[in-house]
C-alpha cells in the first residue's frame, strides 16, 4: 500500500490526479474500520491530516464555507450557534473519541446513509465544494448522493469544503437507536424551518440507498404554514397538517429490513420523528416570534 | 480489627489502571512466531484440497500446516485443525507460522482451500426436523465433567425418549402427574420464551503462546482461568505426561467462562513441529466466530397454578442451540426449573441440538439466565393474571430449607425467601409509577462449585506474605483472599501477595470458574497462614523465651502479650530462619481444603423503566439487585461483580445476540453490530447484600460472581410489561414490538 501524505492543498490535489485510485482518509473513523475488517484494500492511501487548509472554516457571500477537515468537536464548539441542526447531529455521532477524529467531509466522502451529518447538511440545502487540479465545482447537497456508499466525485477530486447557509430558522435532529451511543442509528431525521424564505428543510438517514430529502414533505407543509399566514404570526398547527408531514416523511424513506430493524419500523419511527421534530422547531418559532 | 466485611481496594487494580499489567500478548520472547489461522468460510462442507504452496513461498514464512499434518483423537468439530469435514463457518482449515503477524496474515490469504459445500443447518429447530443434514458424524454423550466444572450437578436422567435428529442428549426431570395438574389448574400459562446466542466479548480477545521444550512438553503462557484444567488437556492431546505441559498463568482479561482452553493445543503442536515459540493473537473479528459463545435457547413452557397462586403443575420443553458441540446445558437449567419453586407435579425436557456453528461452552452462569428468564417472565405473566403482588406470589411458592429441589435432594439453608423480603421492602420496588412507567423483578439463583485447593504460603524477608494458589484471578477474588490471610497471620492486607503459581510448581487450584474461587481456596489460604504464622511464633518462642499462646503479631512484630518491649522483629525472624548457619527451620507452610458441600445463592433484581410508545425506545430509570452472598469478604467488591454482572445480562435483553444470515453467516461479528450495552443504557445499580452465613464456606461466604448475571432479562422484559402492556417473550429486544399504534392526529 502506499502511503501519500501532501502538506498543501494544491499538493493533495496533485497527488489524487497522479493517483485517482488512493483512498483519502482524514478522521479513519469509516476507512479504518473498512480496512479492519477487509472489505478494502486501498492499493494507496491519501492522508490529508496534514493539509491545514481542510481544517479552517469562514464566510463567503453570507455563507459559512467550513473546510472538510473540520471536526465533529469543532463543529459543536464553533459552529453550535451558526449550524444548530448539524451540531444537534454532531453530538450524536460515536463517542467523544470518535468526534474529535471524524470529520464532515469524511462523512460525505463516505457517503454513508446513516452518516449522521448528511440529514442536517440535506435539510439546510449545503452544497459540497469538490476539487481537482483542474478546478472546482460546488455540487447541491441533495444531487451529491447518487447511491449507496456512492457519492458524485470523479476519482481526480477530493471534497474541499462544504457551504451552508448559517440558519434562518429553527433547526432539530432526532434519531431513533438501539442504544444511544456508538450505533449506526436505525433511523434519523433533520428539519431546517427557513423563516425568510418560507422553506421547510428535510433531510432521511438510515432509512434509503442514500441520504434523502421528503420533497413532498416539505411542499406540503410549507404550504400548510404559508395559507393559514402562520409564517408571519406562528401559531398552532392543525395537528393532522403535522400526521400528514410525518406520513409524508415516511413515504419518501425507502428502508430495508436489518439486524437493526424492519423497513415497516423504519417508516414508523421517521413519521414519530418528522412530527416530534417538527413540534419542537415550531415550538422555538412560536417562543422567539 | 478484622479486614474482612470491610473494604479494601482491589490489590491488583492499580497496575490494571495505570496500564503497567503485562498481558500475554505484551510478552516478548526469543525466537517467538506467529500464527494466523484460516478459517472456513462456509458452515459444512467437504474438504477438496487445501493448496499451500502460495503461502508456504510467501516472505516470512516458516511453516504452513492443515489437520493432516496435525495427529488429534479429538471429535471433528474440535479437532485443532479440520480434517477432511469442516463443521461450521469459522472453523480452522489450516494454520501459517511466521516471523511477523502480518507476514502470518498475508500469507494465510494465500492458501487456497477448495470446500465443496454441504447441507448446513445453523438453527436449532430446523436442525430437529426430519429430514435435517446430520451436523456431527458421531453424537457423543454430554459431558457432565464440563457441567461440573462450571457449577451445578446436572443430576439430568438421561431418559430412553426417542430423540429427533442433532439431539446429541436428553436431560429430563420428573415428579407427580403434570397433565392431571394443567387439567386441574385454575389458570394456566402456556408461552414460549426464546434468548439468542451471546458472546463473551471480553476486552481481550483469546491469545496464547506455546514453546517446546527439551522434554518433549511444552511450556504456555496463557490468560487461562484454568491452568491445570488446561494442562491436563494439552497433555492429553500430546501423549505427555501432565507435568510436561507448563503452563504459566496470566493476568484474565476478561474471561466469563470462555477462556479455559481454545488455542493452546493447536498451538502446542505447531510449536513442536516447528521448534520455535509461536503465538496466536485473535483479532477481535476472529475472536467472535472461533471464540466459543453461549447458546441461544427457547422454551415451551406451560405453567399451571391454583386462584390462589399455589403453583401446581410445570411442564417445559425446551431446547438449546450448541453448535457444533454435544452441549451441557440442559441439566443445569432444569435443576433451576424443577427446584426455585415448590411445585408437587412437574416434567421437564430439555434437548441438547447441534447445529453448524461455532460450538457453544460456559459463559457466567451457563444455563441460568435462559432458565430464569423463561421461568420469571411466566411467573409474572402469573401474577398479572391473577393480579397478585409478583413478590408475594413468589414468596408463596418459594423453596426454602429442607424443600425438595429439582433432583428431590433437599436444599440446604438458602436465602430466596430473605432476598424476596427487601425486595418488597425496596424503595425501586414501592415508589409509585408514572405514565409510561413499569417496575419489574426477577429471581435467579446459581447451584455453586467447589473443588478441593491447596495454597502454600512463606514470609519474605520484609516481612510480607506471599501465597502461592493454582487458581487465576478473574474477578478480583485474590484481594479478599488476601484480606482472609492477612487477619489470619495477623498483618494488613498490603504486606500479602496472591500469587497464582505455574502448574509446575503451584499447589493444586480449581479452575476460577462457577463462583467458586473464595468458597473452595478461602480454606487453604486461611489455613496455609494460620500454619505461617504458627511456624513464626515456634521461632518467635525461642528467641523470646516465651509461650506461643502469650505471643502476639502486631505492626511487623512478634511481642509478648501485656509486655511491649519484649518483642523482636518478623523480619529479623525471617532472617534466622532462612540465612547461612542459621538456627531455625524456614517458614513453609501449607493449606489445604475441601468444601464438602456446595451453597446455593439466590438472588432479586428490581428493574424500572420508563417507555416511549410511540417509538419503542425504553429507558432503564433505576436498578436494584439484592443478594445472598453469605458472608462478604470485601464488600466493594463484592458490589463490583453484582454491577458488572447485572449488566452483562441486561446486555442479553438491551441488544446482544449472534445473529445468523441463511447461509450460516455471522451478521454480528463486530462490536459495530453486536450491540454490547453502552454506560448510557445502564442506571446505577443499587445493590443490597443478604449475610445468611454458609455453613460450609470460608467464614461463611458464599459464592457471588454468577448470580448476579442471571435475572436481568426476565426483571427488564417483566418491567415492560407492567409499563406498557405488552408482554416480550424474546431477548434481546425488539423495540419495535413495544410501539403502540396511534389512535388519533396528535402532534408529539
Amino acid at each position: 500500500m502506499e502511503f501519500l501524505q501532501p502538506t498543501t492543498w494544491t499538493e493533495a490535489l496533485e497527488m489524487k490526479a497522479a493517483h485517482p485510485e488512493a483512498l483519502p482518509i482524514a478522521g479513519g473513523t469509516d476507512v479504518m474500520v473498512e480496512i479492519n475488517f477487509d472489505r478494502q484494500r486501498p492499493a494507496a492511501v491519501i492522508d490529508l491530516t496534514k493539509v491545514a487548509e481542510l481544517e479552517e472554516w469562514g464566510t463567503e457571500n453570507g455563507m459559512l464555507r467550513v473546510g472538510a477537515g473540520v471536526t465533529y468537536s469543532r463543529i459543536i464548539e464553533e459552529l453550535g450557534g451558526r449550524l444548530p441542526g448539524l451540531a444537534m447531529a454532531s453530538r450524536t455521532v460515536g463517542s467523544p473519541q470518535i468526534r474529535n477524529r471524524g470529520t464532515v467531509g469524511g462523512n460525505l466522502g463516505s457517503a454513508s446513509p446513516a452518516g449522521d451529518a448528511h440529514p442536517p447538511l440535506l435539510s439546510s440545502g449545503a452544497l459540497v465544494e469538490l476539487a481537482s487540479a483542474s478546478g472546482s465545482r460546488r455540487v447541491p447537497v441533495r444531487e451529491f448522493f447518487v447511491g449507496p456508499k456512492r457519492n458524485a466525485m470523479r476519482n481526480d477530486e477530493l471534497i474541499a469544503a462544504f457551504l451552508v447557509e448559517p440558519t434562518r430558522g429553527p433547526e432539530q435532529f432526532s434519531k431513533v437507536g438501539t442504544r444511544n451511543a456508538m450505533v449506526i442509528a436505525v433511523c434519523s431525521f433533520a428539519i431546517a424551518l427557513d423563516v425568510e424564505r418560507k422553506r421547510v428543510g428535510t433531510g432521511i438517514g438510515s432509512a434509503g440507498p442514500t441520504p434523502l430529502a421528503a420533497i413532498d414533505a416539505e411542499e406540503f407543509m410549507a404550504g400548510v404554514l404559508d395559507e393559514s399566514g402562520l409564517w408571519e404570526r406562528p401559531a398552532d398547527v392543525d395537528p393532522n397538517a403535522v400526521a400528514r408531514f410525518g406520513e409524508l416523511v415516511a413515504a419518501a424513506a425507502r428502508p430495508i429490513d436489518d439486524v437493526r430493524g424492519t423497513a415497516a419500523y423504519r417508516r414508523h419511527a421517521l413519521a414519530v420523528l418528522a412530527r416530534r421534530t417538527f413540534t419542537w422547531a415550531w415550538d422555538e418559532r412560536r417562543r422567539s416570534a | 480489627m478484622s479486614l474482612v466485611g470491610r473494604g479494601q481496594r482491589r490489590l491488583e487494580g492499580a497496575d490494571k489502571v495505570a496500564g503497567v499489567t503485562r498481558y500475554t500478548a505484551d510478552l516478548e520472547m526469543a525466537g517467538l512466531l506467529h500464527v494466523q489461522i484460516v478459517l472456513s468460510p462456509l458452515p459444512a462442507a467437504r474438504i477438496r484440497s487445501i493448496d499451500t504452496t502460495g503461502a508456504a513461498a510467501a516472505p516470512g514464512v516458516v511453516g504452513v500446516f492443515t489437520g493432516a499434518d496435525l495427529r488429534s483423537n479429538a471429535n471433528g468439530p474440535d479437532k485443532p485443525l479440520a480434517v477432511d469435514r469442516v463443521f461450521y463457518g469459522g472453523q480452522a482449515v489450516a494454520a501459517v507460522v511466521a516471523i511477523s503477524e502480518s507476514a502470518a496474515a498475508d500469507a494465510a490469504a494465500l492458501v487456497e482451500v477448495d470446500l465443496e459445500p454441504i447441507p448446513a443447518v445453523t438453527d436449532a429447530e430446523a436442525a430437529m426436523r426430519e429430514g435435517a443434514p446430520q451436523v456431527l458424524d458421531t453424537v457423543a454423550e454430554t459431558s457432565e465433567e464440563d457441567a461440573a466444572v462450571h457449577g451445578a450437578a446436572t443430576a439430568a436422567e438421561s431418559e430412553p425418549v426417542e430423540r429427533p435428529p442433532n439431539v446429541t442428549a436428553v436431560a429430563s426431570f420428573k415428579r407427580g402427574n403434570v397433565a392431571k395438574a394443567l387439567a386441574g389448574a385454575d389458570v394456566v400459562i402456556k408461552q414460549r420464551y426464546r434468548l439468542a446466542g451471546v458472546h463473551h466479548s471480553p476486552m481481550e480477545p483469546h491469545v496464547a503462546i506455546a514453546r517446546p521444550e527439551a522434554d518433549g512438553g511444552v511450556t504456555i503462557w496463557a490468560p487461562t482461568q484454568g491452568p491445570f484444567a488446561l494442562r491436563e488437556d494439552v497433555a492429553k492431546t500430546l501423549g505427555v505426561p501432565a507435568y510436561k505441559v507448563r503452563v504459566v498463568p496470566m493476568p484474565v482479561g476478561g474471561g466469563f467462562g470462555g477462556k479455559v482452553i481454545l488455542l493452546e493445543v493447536l498451538l502446542s503442536m505447531l510449536a513442536l513441529k516447528v521448534g520455535r515459540p509461536v503465538r496466536l493473537a485473535l483479532t477481535r473479528q476472529q475472536e467472535f466466530i472461533v471464540g466459543h459463545p453461549a447458546p441461544g435457547a427457547a422454551f415451551d413452557l406451560e405453567l399451571g397454578a391454583k386462584k390462589d397462586g399455589k403453583l401446581v403443575a410445570l411442564r417445559v420443553k425446551y431446547h438449546y442451540d450448541n453448535g457444533a458441540t454435544s452441549g451441557w446445558h440442559a441439566g443445569i437449567t432444569g435443576s433451576f426449573l424443577g427446584g426455585t419453586y415448590q411445585i408437587a407435579n412437574f416434567e421437564l425436557t430439555g434437548y441438547e441440538v447441534a447445529t453448524n456453528k461455532t460450538p457453544v461452552d460456559a459463559y457466567r452462569g451457563p444455563g441460568a439466565p435462559q432458565a430464569y428468564f423463561a421461568l420469571e417472565s411466566a411467573i409474572d405473566e402469573l401474577a398479572l393474571q391473577l393480579d397478585m403482588d409478583p413478590i408475594e406470589l413468589r414468596l408463596l411458592n418459594a423453596s426454602k430449607e429442607g424443600d425438595p429441589s429439582a433432583d428431590k435432594s433437599p436444599w440446604p439453608r438458602i436465602a430466596m425467601v430473605e432476598c424476596l423480603e427487601e425486595a418488597a421492602r425496596h424503595p425501586l420496588y414501592k415508589a409509585a409509577v408514572g405514565p409510561g412507567e413499569g417496575v419489574g423483578v426477577a429471581v435467579g439463583s446459581w447451584g455453586g462449585a467447589r473443588t478441593p485447593a491447596a495454597a502454600g504460603c512463606r514470609v519474605e524477608p520484609d516481612g510480607t506474605l506471599s501465597i502461592v494458589i493454582g487458581t487465576p484471578d478473574v474477578s478480583g477474588a485474590t484481594t479478599g483472599l488476601a484480606m482472609i490471610a492477612a487477619d489470619a497471620f495477623g498483618v494488613s492486607a498490603d504486606k500479602v501477595r496472591i500469587q497464582t503459581g505455574e502448574t509446575d510448581v503451584a499447589p493444586h487450584g480449581p479452575i476460577a470458574a462457577g463462583s467458586q474461587t473464595t468458597y473452595s481456596i478461602g480454606g487453604a489460604v486461611q489455613e496455609a497462614a494460620l500454619e505461617a504464622r504458627r511456624q513464626l511464633l515456634e521461632i518467635a518462642t525461642d528467641e523470646l523465651e516465651a509461650a506461643p499462646e502469650d505471643l502476639e503479631i502486631s505492626d511487623g512484630r512478634v511481642s509478648v502479650r501485656g509486655v511491649p518491649d519484649r518483642f523482636v522483629e518478623i523480619t529479623r525472624l525471617v532472617a534466622a530462619s532462612t540465612e547461612f548457619m542459621g538456627r531455625h527451620k524456614p517458614i513453609h507452610a501449607s493449606g489445604r481444603s475441601a468444601v464438602l458441600s456446595a451453597s446455593p445463592q439466590f438472588t432479586v433484581q428490581i428493574a424500572r423503566v420508563r417507555t416511549d410508545p410511540e417509538t419503542g425506545a425504553f429507558q432503564l430509570t433505576g436498578y436494584a439487585a439484592i443478594q445472598d452472598v453469605g458472608k462478604a469478604i470485601n464488600p466493594p467488591e463484592v458490589e463490583g461483580q453484582i454491577h458488572g454482572g447485572a449488566a452483562q445480562a441486561l446486555g442479553r435483553a438491551l441488544g446482544e445476540q449472534l445473529a445468523f444470515d441463511g447461509d450460516g453467516q455471522l451478521r454480528t461479528g463486530s462490536f459495530l453490530d453486536y450491540e454490547l450495552p453502552t454506560a448510557d443504557q445502564l442506571p446505577d445499580i443499587d445493590v443490597r447484600l443478604i449475610e445468611i452465613p454458609s455453613p460450609f464456606g470460608p467464614l461463611g461466604a458464599k459464592g457471588v460472581g454468577e448470580p448476579p448475571a442471571i435475572p436481568g432479562p426476565a426483571a427488564l422484559a417483566n418491567a415492560l410489561a407492567r409499563a406498557t402492556g405488552t408482554r416480550l417473550r424474546e431477548v434481546p429486544i425488539d423495540r419495535s414490538a413495544l410501539v403502540k399504534e396511534r389512535t388519533g392526529a396528535r402532534t408529539g
